[in-house]
């Protein structure tokens, strides 16, 4: 097999089970892709060599000994930094935990470990999850595969950056207000939020206890399926982890998606965006049409109410987290994070109240849209991957740009708050080069159907196989 | 404490910076502040908006909390 490290999960889970490759020669072409492209990305933490190399050796005893493998037999998985793996540190991007190393993995990695995956690094992250750029100031910024001047957003910054570099074919990462999905959409990868109790986030350090979830990020659909089938299910160690019914995700790709319908907050989703972003979401409605989907447009009043409970919720649950390093170690955060942590410190339980009983009427709402269509569809970000250093956007007005902070995660929000599945997908480029990410938000729990979706739509697409030049 | 403007939840500065005192941040980085009370001051606007609009839909019951399913997803399924 050549340029080992090009196949998708599926496919070098294929061929390692068939013999046709090693899982020592798939991890280390990882690993050399790891070192060829980390100095101009910076997409991991840290890179555990030996240790992923010793699995990828029993993993081959193991075939050799006659075992068929598993799903994800021999590959190599990126692991973000504030999900532990036993032994390697675990530091979510954070200069206070810099020496933490886990005896255990999290629930998350020792499924995909069971499945067959191979951890063989900690990804970069904005420090403990709370930003949009995975700008560091301990370990270093993330920079985007497509245009290392531009942001891979965050805070999963690491994990979708590996996984379009070609360094690892699959990546665990964590989302609380978007953390998997605009990393996702800016780096041009697929990205998905489980619904909220769907996976564990045992190990996991938390951002916001209520709004936290661990999901996958890879090329395809078709991987995040995979990814699915080994993550989804209850574990009684975490206390949010519901006990539902787990599909079969990957055999539900097979399901046509023939008269499912997407439904368009066109007055949300298309306002305010660059055009580009809006140009793309809408031929992607009729890519989805021409696979039998039925597009239709609903008009939801409450998306456009969901800042300021979101943030409110995402603010003040992580300074309840932070609250005695706040105190102890002030001087060992980055400024903006402790700025934002500060500032929990100072909102009324009140509001928080009331921003929770928001998330009540916010669920309801659009449970009444998903009653009459299969899956939302808005853009993921509303723009291409900001400069490095971008403080304003121009969205629509160049005489009037916008705070890029404000509106990064104006989509992401929506399922966040909600406690709903989100999935990101590549669907097109900007005039800038640029990948842009449409996000498909479904009912609780059916995670299968809005991978069912993305994956009839990169049946019909190619924007999932372009890569970027590094 | 008591600064607490009649017209909305909206913080004067001297609120923000009681706020900020009574958390003992200030004291640790009295620098800092003036970042930390304009964020605020952007925010408070639409939390206000947002607390009062829903105070007044009392039919609306309160969401679970950590401890518990989030948003009782998981009992409602299991």
């Amino acid at each position: 097999v050549s340029d080992p490290h090009e196949l998708t999960a599926e496919a070098a889970a294929a061929a390692v089970r068939a013999r046709e490759l090693s899982p020592v020669e798939l991890t280390q072409a990882c690993l050399d892709r790891v070192a060829a492209v980390e100095d101009a990305v910076n997409a991991f933490i840290s890179v555990d060599a030996d240790g992923a190399l010793a699995a990828a050796r029993a993993s081959e005893r193991r075939l050799a000994a006659g075992a068929a493998g598993g799903p994800l037999e021999g590959v190599p998985l990126a692991v973000k930094d504030n999900i532990d793996v036993r032994g390697l540190r675990a530091t979510a991007g954070s200069r206070i935990l810099a020496d933490r190393v886990p005896d255990a993995d999290a629930a998350s990695v020792a499924r995909l470990r069971a499945a067959g995956a191979i951890p063989i690094g900690k990804a970069n992250m904005h420090e403990f999850a709370w930003g949009g750029t995975t700008i560091n100031p301990h370990y270093g910024t993330t920079r985007n595969p497509w245009d290392r001047e531009r942001l891979a957003a965050g805070s999963s910054g690491g994990s979708g950056a590996a996984v379009a570099a070609r360094a690892a074919p699959i990546a665990l990462g964590t989302d609380t207000g978007g953390s998997i999905r605009l990393p996702a959409a800016a780096c041009g990868v697929v990205g998905l939020r489980p619904t909220i109790g769907r996976v564990s986030t045992q190990g996991t350090i938390p951002c916001a206890w209520t709004m936290d979830t661990v999901g996958p990020l890879a090329r395809t659909a078709a991987d995040c399926a995979l990814l699915m089938d080994a993550l989804a299910g209850h574990d009684p160690r975490d206390p949010g982890a519901a006990d539902a019914p787990v599909p079969a995700h990957r055999a539900a790709l097979e399901q046509s998606v023939e008269g499912l319908v997407v439904a368009l907050p066109a007055g949300f989703a298309l306002a305010r965006v660059q055009p580009d972003v809006a140009a793309a979401v809408r031929t992607a409605l009729g890519v989805l049409e021409s696979v039998g989907v039925q597009v239709v447009e609903v008009e939801i009043p409450e998306l456009h109410d969901v800042r300021a409970p979101w943030l409110l919720i995402h603010t003040a649950e992580p300074s309840a987290y932070h609250a005695e390093w706040l105190r102890t170690r002030p001087e060992d955060y980055g400024d903006d994070v402790r700025a934002l942590l500060e500032a929990g410190e100072t909102l009324r339980a009140v509001d928080y109240l009331q921003a929770q009983r928001f998330r009540t009427l916010l669920r309801a709402r659009l449970l009444d849209a998903l009653r009459g269509a299969d899956a939302l569809l808005t853009p993921t970000m509303p723009f291409t991957a900001p400069a490095l250093d971008a403080e304003t956007i121009v969205l629509e007005d160049p005489a009037a740009p916008a705070v890029m902070l404000e509106h990064i995660a104006r989509y992401t929000a929506v399922p966040s708050t909600a406690g709903l599945p989100g999935l990101s997908v590549p669907c097109g480029f900007g005039g800038d080069g640029l990948p842009i990410g449409m996000q498909l938000i479904g009912r609780p729990f059916e995670e299968d159907l809005l991978l069912r979706l993305a994956h009839a739509y990169q049946q019909a697409t190619d924007h999932h196989l372009r890569a970027p030049a590094l | 404490m008591s600064a607490m403007r009649s017209d909305a939840t909206l913080p004067d500065d001297a609120t923000v910076d009681a706020l900020v005192r009574f958390a003992g941040l200030g004291e640790l980085a009295p620098e800092r502040t003036a970042g930390l009370a304009e964020w605020l001051r952007g925010l408070m606007p639409e939390i206000a908006d947002t607390s009062a609009r829903m105070a007044a839909q009392r039919e609306i019951p309160p969401a679970s909390v950590y401890g518990q399913p989030p948003l009782g997803l998981g009992r409602e399924r299991a």
